[in-house]
């Protein structure tokens, strides 16, 4: 079960820095999709994974090993 | 595991992790060297300038110390850190105006810390949730930083100025009490 209060923490934190956040669990897994809101969106605002996944497991509440994270397709981290 | 601490009152209350990560002997800023450590983020260098300015000017401090962080995304390289571990009393870094920046200030307050350097961090208040998670992956939940309002990037000198005036109280106490 994700924190509904960290979920949209992160949303606003993310958007802040021109970033949506959409995520969805399926069969146990909690699928993270991080995609650009903003064209001017500073692609090194975004934390790199192994932080990012430590941040998202921290706000969502949700055991680190069942986040699949997926960066904005051609970011630095993707 | 919280550590007790014992209250002069006879009762008895709890510190944070956060609290117990922080280096026990706090500065002293009269004749104090202060690092600052910025991130390159627009306007961080002004921001700590003006803070070192203000500390020189109003509490004594007899040099300041910039150092400009190699990547604002990423926690202090060991050599940065031991360099302002070996050369000054204390440190400001920041400013953490975005998600990577946020964290990476954050664990490097607390790698000074416990390295016995009194750290200050400067945050931006969009960014408490990256802030406070980094607290919480370094077991330091409850870490205490400074903010300042988001964003800093856009402001012009004299408002950044304005901005480094308003949270100098609070570095300065964070800096120096337990």
């Amino acid at each position: 079960m994700i924190d509904p209060n960290g979920l949209e923490a992160m949303r606003k934190t993310l958007a802040a820095d021109g970033y949506a956040l959409d995520v969805s669990v399926v069969d146990g897994r909690v699928d993270v999709r991080i995609s650009v809101a903003d064209p001017e969106a500073c692609e090194d605002c975004l934390a790199p994974e192994p932080i990012m996944r430590g941040i998202l497991h921290k706000s969502l509440k949700v055991p680190e090993q069942a986040i699949d994270l997926t960066y904005p397709p051609g970011s630095v981290h993707d | 595991m919280p550590e007790a601490i014992l209250d002069p009152t006879g009762g008895q209350r709890t510190a944070s992790a956060g609290t117990a990560v922080l280096t026990r002997e706090r500065a002293r800023l009269d004749g104090a060297t202060i690092g600052l450590l910025s991130n390159t983020k627009q306007n961080a260098a002004l921001f700590l300038d003006e803070l070192g300015r203000l500390l020189v000017s109003r509490h004594g401090v007899a040099a300041v110390k910039p150092v400009v962080k190699k990547s604002f995304a990423l926690p202090v390289p060991d050599d940065q850190l031991a360099e302002l571990k070996d050369s000054c009393d204390a440190v400001i870094t920041g400013v953490g105006d975005c998600g990577s920046c946020s964290a990476s200030a954050v664990a490097d307050g607390v790698a000074f810390e416990r390295n016995g350097v009194p750290a200050a961090v400067i945050c931006s208040d969009a960014f408490v949730v990256t802030a406070d998670a980094m607290a919480e992956l370094r077991d330091a939940k409850g870490y205490h930083y400074a903010k300042t309002a988001h964003p800093v990037a856009v402001l012009n000198p004299d408002e950044v100025r304005k901005r480094a005036e308003d949270v100098l109280p609070e570095i300065v106490n964070i800096l120096t009490k337990p």
